[in-house]
């Protein structure tokens, strides 16, 4: 039964569809044949052709018009439940309406398009970046846990083996905890297939993957027992797995050849496993934590250190605990543990950490961005309302209800928003493209971020409640209240009301002022950015390649071997065509800190002072390849070895922190472990891309190569562009080595081009941002003086007519826009100023209230307000004051 | 033209369209002819209102509308009132002449 309705009420509905062209014909047929008579009874009175035609059409009003009320008439839904009828009727009104105004329409649409799509891709970014949770089961339990110091308050520091060991005993406010290595991955050598391979290590503590809540493929995951050098097993990735084993389940329990020593497989991850902290890992090795380990000093924090809060368990609660045990340990062992105690973060503030005051002046800027595209739709509608008051105040008087027309406002509201959302969606997806492209990789977990609908969905609601606000209630407001007033007003050539137009220029006035805030953000930006570029690092970048080439324990377990290695090495690679300099360091330049030891002297009163500094052992020219000069002594030489006085070089700052006098060379220092006498004074470098400058101090492999197995990373300095020289290097480390692998090979400049990759990131987005308001507000304040001329066609076409030159109407009609422009300008270097300070930490080398600045958006603003406002000015010169009279 | 035109009081259209169609059959034009003519020129019908008003009276069944041939041989839509419209219409003009009587009586007594 209900189905032979709905097919009745179907059938019906398409056979009226259809019916449609015709009726529409009919119409027209009969409308035309009346404009035919009447023309014909003017001319037979005695009026020529042309004349009569115009008094015909003008006496008939608007055709169109005629014509819709006439459709709806005839096709008003006669019962309620028509609502299908009802709807098309609407929808087709509402195009063809929106059609004859392709102006409103085009500019409406592209006004929602930036406004949503920008948004929406942005966030789209932020939110998966930064909105949602961790990938993991309640992903609130996640801490780090770090190694606190009394005297530097927001110091984070990473564990010592015992000091985690003697923790995690002493609590019971986690389900589980568990350190990681925390130094540069750790690489193993594989040999599949007879190619050596270079696989990513990651030594870590029973109970890793159980605060992940990650359950193996295969096998198990690494036991109490386990936490020992000499346990040699492993847990594969699931991409190792695929790759070695092809896949094959029986691999748990067989061997794999690592670095020369033989593990035991005890199981597979699953692919979706992913450890947010350490990136991406190929396999997982036990991380030794019993106490005579060598590196298991209490002095030697090396560890990185997560967990799991049981449930329940507030972050005080466990910080209590732990302070009991920190305390017990103080007490214990003064010598190592003096105010050092162990502190736990949130894991998500740890992750998202640096990169949280871009994202939320990012946000920001998008907020304000949704909010100028707002203001224009408001704006738009706004204007269109006022403009159609007579013909809303006709169709009610014809009949149409309030509720008709709020219906057929809705109508058009929406079928615009839904032009305006399908092109936004578009650009949303070329957006989120676009950002991920651009995105440095230093962008925490930029690989999670998936499209986002309920935001794109938000946006375009906002963006369109806006819109019906403003265009809908004023339009209904008129249309009832103003009935008669103006249907009688014959003088179509009012400006729309003082109300409406106060409101407008409101609009418009704050428009300007929140673009004016974006593009003095991102002219701040722009400006650090630059500064930032220019900064001199102290280093020399260009043709310099850098590569690891990490020496397998079981075959370099000797100092002698690994040194041995380096040195013919690096006589192998000198003799290289267009190779000027090699040397190796353990630490880039430029790369963040790294290993902060202490540096110790003795003042000219005789007292034993200390400083933290970065420390670096390098080999044979690494100073002149990367392009740090030496500024007094000498660098260091081959006989610089093991049975030599301990040496080091100490950088500039160093030096004169040390020896204010310039009297560094020869002195006995406490440096890089050990007591060294001082031979040389280099410049300093930077440890960051922003000039971060640390004291420094340096090391020969040739003597200090002994402490460990440092896995030096090469820096060749080469003639011109390197092409080729990687294969050249792959050639002479085989025939040395064959099984030693040329492993992640860099130049200098991709390197730093990666630290400045963040900022350019946000200044990409920013200057978008800065790029689609800029356009928002020039359109609003086109579109409001268009509207305005087109209003007031009459008057200004009088004003012609009585001898007003163009020019001075030009002036008039800018003045008007330029009037909005500069109060909204005022108002926006106010907002700037104030909101300028949210950017201190982004800034670089600027003031975050920069004069050139605040000087120059202003006056960039007001003349791309005064261009927006001169098209329509030029249009009004071009009335033809007897047309502008007659147009009545 | 040369006096000023009154226009239609609301809801006078409908009846003086179906008393115009009384007479004889007609299309649009000659019924907004026969009101200006026959009032000489003081009322004058809107084309914005009369054809929505006779589409409308047309779905109630008042008037019916068959397609055919002007006298200048154009193709136009002839109206015709109906039994419907013929009792419409004695029920409109009696409600216009109480009210016109109303209104005459309240004026005379001044």
């Amino acid at each position: 039964m209900v189905r032979s309705v709905f097919v009745h009420r179907m059938l019906r509905w398409l056979r009226e569809r259809f019916m449609r062209r015709t009726i529409s014909k009919n119409i027209t047929d009969e409308l035309s044949f009346h404009l035919a008579q009447r023309i014909a009874e003017y001319e037979h009175a005695g009026l020529p052709p042309r004349e009569a035609r115009r008094k015909a059409l003008e006496r008939f009003g608007s055709m169109d018009v005629v014509i819709d009320t006439c459709h709806e008439v005839q096709h008003v839904p006669q019962r309620k439940d028509d609502l299908m009828a009802g709807i098309w009727q609407d929808l087709r009104v509402a195009v063809r309406t929106i059609r004859h105004a392709p102006g409103f329409a085009g500019v409406a649409i592209l006004t929602l398009a930036l406004g949503i799509g920008a948004n929406t891709a942005v966030f789209t970014v932020l939110n998966s970046v930064l909105l949602s949770p961790l990938p993991y089961h309640q992903p609130e339990q996640l801490v780090r846990l770090v190694t606190g110091w009394d005297q530097f308050p927001d110091s984070r520091g990473v564990l010592s083996g015992p000091d985690f060991v003697d923790h995690r005993a002493g609590v019971d406010a986690f389900q589980h905890l568990a350190v990681l290595y925390t130094y540069r991955e750790r690489g193993l050598d594989i040999n599949t297939g007879g190619v050596p391979q270079r696989i990513r290590a990651l030594p870590v503590s029973s109970g890793y993957f159980e605060v992940y809540r990650a359950v193996p493929l295969l096998g198990r995951t690494l036991t109490l027992d386990e936490e020992r050098e000499s346990a040699r097993v492993a847990v594969l990735s699931h991409h190792l797995w695929q790759e070695i084993a092809g896949g094959d389940r029986e691999v748990v329990g067989s061997g794999i050849t690592m670095d020369g020593v033989s593990y035991t497989v005890i199981g597979v991850m699953p692919p979706s496993f992913l450890d947010v902290v350490a990136g991406e890992i190929d396999v997982w090795i036990p991380q030794d934590l019993q106490p005579d380990y060598m590196f298991n000093g209490r002095h030697n924090t090396y560890l990185t250190g997560i967990g799991r809060l049981k449930a329940g368990v507030s972050l005080e609660q466990a910080q209590a605990q732990l302070d009991v045990i920190s305390a017990n340990l103080q007490e214990q062992y003064p010598e190592s543990n003096e105010r050092r105690s162990l502190k736990i973060y949130p894991m998500f503030e740890e992750v998202v950490g640096s990169s949280k005051t871009m994202l939320f002046v990012l946000m920001g800027a998008a907020g304000l961005v949704l909010l100028i595209a707002c203001v224009n739709v408001a704006n738009l509608f706004l204007a269109r309302s006022v403009a159609r008051q007579r013909e809303l105040a006709v169709r009610s008087a014809l009949g149409a209800g309030a509720m008709r027309l709020a219906r057929q406002l809705l109508t058009e509201g929406l079928v615009l928003a839904a032009a305006g959302g399908a092109v936004g969606l578009a650009v949303t997806f070329v957006g989120v493209r676009f950002l991920l492209a651009i995105s440095p990789q230093s962008l925490a977990r930029a690989s999670e971020v998936s499209f986002d609908v309920v935001l794109l969905g938000f946006t375009l609601v906002l963006t369109i409640v806006t819109g019906l606000m403003f265009g809908l209630v004023p339009a209904l407001w008129s249309a009832r209240l103003n009935l008669n007033d103006t249907l009688r007003d014959s003088t179509r050539g009012t400006t729309g009301g003082v109300r409406g137009r106060h409101m407008r220029g409101a609009l418009v006035s704050s428009q300007m002022a929140l673009a004016l805030v974006l593009l003095v953000g991102a002219g701040l930006l722009m400006k650090s950015f630059v500064t930032l570029l220019r900064t001199d690092l102290g280093i020399d970048a260009e043709n310099v390649t850098t590569f690891e080439v990490h020496l397998p324990d079981a075959r370099y377990g000797e100092p002698e071997q690994r040194i041995r290695f380096h040195l013919t090495f690096q006589d192998r690679l000198r003799a290289l065509p267009g190779v000027e300099a090699v040397g190796a360091t353990s630490w880039l330049p430029v790369s963040g800190r790294y290993h902060s030891w202490g540096f110790r002297w003795e003042n000219a009163a005789g007292e034993t002072e200390g400083i933290s500094a970065q420390n670096r052992v390098v080999e044979g020219d690494y100073f002149e390849a990367i392009g740090i000069s030496l500024l007094q002594g000498r660098t260091f030489t081959r006989s610089d070895d093991m049975d030599a006085p301990a040496v080091t070089i100490i950088s500039k700052s160093a030096a004169d922190r040390a020896f204010p006098d310039g009297d560094a060379i020869g002195r006995q220092v406490g440096a890089v472990g050990e007591v060294r006498t001082v031979v040389g004074v280099v410049s300093d470098v930077a440890v960051d891309h922003r000039g971060g400058f640390q004291p420094t101090t340096y090391a020969p492999h040739t003597e200090f190569g002994d402490d460990r197995n440092w896995a030096l990373i090469q820096v060749v300095r080469t003639r011109g562009e390197a092409s080729g020289l990687l294969n050249a290097v792959r050639n002479q480390l085989a025939a040395i080595d064959q099984d030693l692998v040329v492993y992640h090979p860099r130049t200098m400049d991709v390197i730093m081009g990666r630290q400045v990759a963040r900022d350019r990131f946000a200044l990409t987005l920013m200057g978008i941002f800065a790029a689609v308001a800029l356009t928002l507000a020039a359109i609003g304040i086109y579109g409001v003086l268009s509207y305005s001329v087109s209003q007031r066609t009459q008057e200004i076409g009088i004003r012609m007519a009585l001898g007003a030159r163009a020019v001075e109407v030009r002036r008039i009609v800018v003045g008007q826009g330029l009037t909005l422009a500069v109060l909204g300008i005022v108002v926006g270097v106010g907002g700037a100023f104030a909101l300028s300070r949210l950017l201190d930490s982004m800034v670089f080398g600027v003031s975050v209230r920069d004069p050139l600045i605040f000087t120059t958006v202003p006056i960039t603003l007001g003349a791309v307000a005064a261009l927006a406002g001169y098209l329509p000015a030029r249009r009004a010169t071009r009335v033809d004051p007897m047309e502008a009279l007659r147009s009545e | 033209m040369t006096k000023s035109q009154l226009d239609l009081l609301r809801g006078t259209l409908d009846m003086l369209v179906l008393k115009a169609l009384g007479q004889a059959p007609m299309h649009g034009y000659d019924i907004a002819r026969m009101i200006e003519v026959s009032t000489e020129d003081v009322l004058r019908v809107e084309e914005g209102s009369l054809y929505p008003a006779l589409h409308r009276m047309e779905r109630r069944g008042w008037i019916a509308a068959t397609w055919g041939r002007s006298e200048n041989n154009r193709r136009a839509k002839f109206y015709e009132l109906t039994d419907l419209g013929r009792e419409q219409l004695e029920l409109e003009s009696a409600e216009w002449k109480r009210y016109t009587d109303a209104v005459e009586q309240m004026m005379r007594k001044s």
